[in-house]
């Protein structure tokens, strides 16, 4: 078991750093494989993401990948934002935090999909629209 | 397009605004389900990336600064919420520890990687398991 778990959390840290949604494969994974309380494993999850992305940001911020003002923006107006979420799911019976996760899931899947669909098939398209549109709109 | 378009033409405290929007919203999700606060930024990036980032970086490389800085903020989201999943007894710090190394690990070998590989078919895969698992708990 040991040795799935580290596994696990391996290729979660890889997709994670990369900012491939690993975080919620953890929690995939404990939910669906360990049979963990969605409450622990998402407590889990966030530990495990701030020790793998302590590790990620670094080497990302010495290839000037970080847009640095965005990220402050971000930073600040999420805490605000965490500290409502973690009151909202403190008050709300586990079972349905654990449904608005599995909606969220599909969610996001959808939504990426679709994203990486429009990239390599619709760019074309996107184009003849752009150019269609005439120029007084 | 149209909406890289508007992004463009918007004034500058209109995008300010939308960010803050986006991080909020991020940061909700965050505290709420523990994860998945990285897509709502990327979204939230991609649609204001007109903005964002200098006309001079390819494409490759916008995508890799829209990922490492959502990755970049949502570390102070997590350190936020991590304090009251711990005080409330959600988890046992104790029993997390056997993620964190290969965390680490992980973290280091992600930001490596991502040098080296495109994260689109990675992203694919991911989409597909996502779904499969949202099914499988509601």
């Amino acid at each position: 078991m040991i040795f799935w778990n580290i596994a696990a959390s391996l290729c979660a840290a890889i997709l994670a750093s990369m900012g491939v949604g690993g975080g919620g494969l953890l929690v995939i994974y404990l939910v669906l494989i360990l049979n963990m309380d969605q409450m622990r494993a998402q407590g889990i999850n966030l530990i495990f993401f701030i020790c793998a992305s302590l590790f990620s940001l670094p080497l990302h911020w010495k290839k000037g990948r970080i847009n640095v003002k965005t990220a402050l923006i971000f930073a600040v107006t999420g805490a605000v934002g965490s500290i409502l979420g973690c009151i909202l799911s403190g008050r709300l019976d586990p079972k349905y935090v654990r449904l608005c996760f599995g909606i969220f899931l599909i969610f996001a899947g959808a939504l990426t999909l679709l994203k990486v669909a429009k990239k390599y098939f619709g760019g074309s398209s996107n184009k003849k629209a752009a150019l269609r549109t005439p120029k007084s709109s | 397009m149209t909406v890289s378009n508007a992004a463009k033409k918007m004034p500058a405290y209109l995008c300010y605004i939308l960010l803050g929007l986006g991080g909020v919203c991020a940061g909700i999700i965050n505290g709420f389900l523990g994860s998945g606060g990285g897509i709502i930024l990327i979204f939230a990036m991609s649609a204001l990336s007109a903005r964002i980032f200098p006309e001079s970086k390819s494409e490759s490389e916008q995508t890799k600064t829209l990922f490492a800085t959502a990755v970049a903020s949502i570390l102070p989201m997590s350190v936020v919420s991590v304090v009251f999943y711990l005080l409330r007894g959600s988890f046992a710090f104790g029993e997390s520890l056997v993620f964190l190394i290969p965390a680490a690990a992980g973290g280091l070998a992600g930001a490596l990687l991502m040098e080296k590989i495109s994260p689109s078919l990675l992203r694919i895969i991911f989409a597909v398991l996502m779904i499969w698992a949202g099914i499988r708990m509601i």
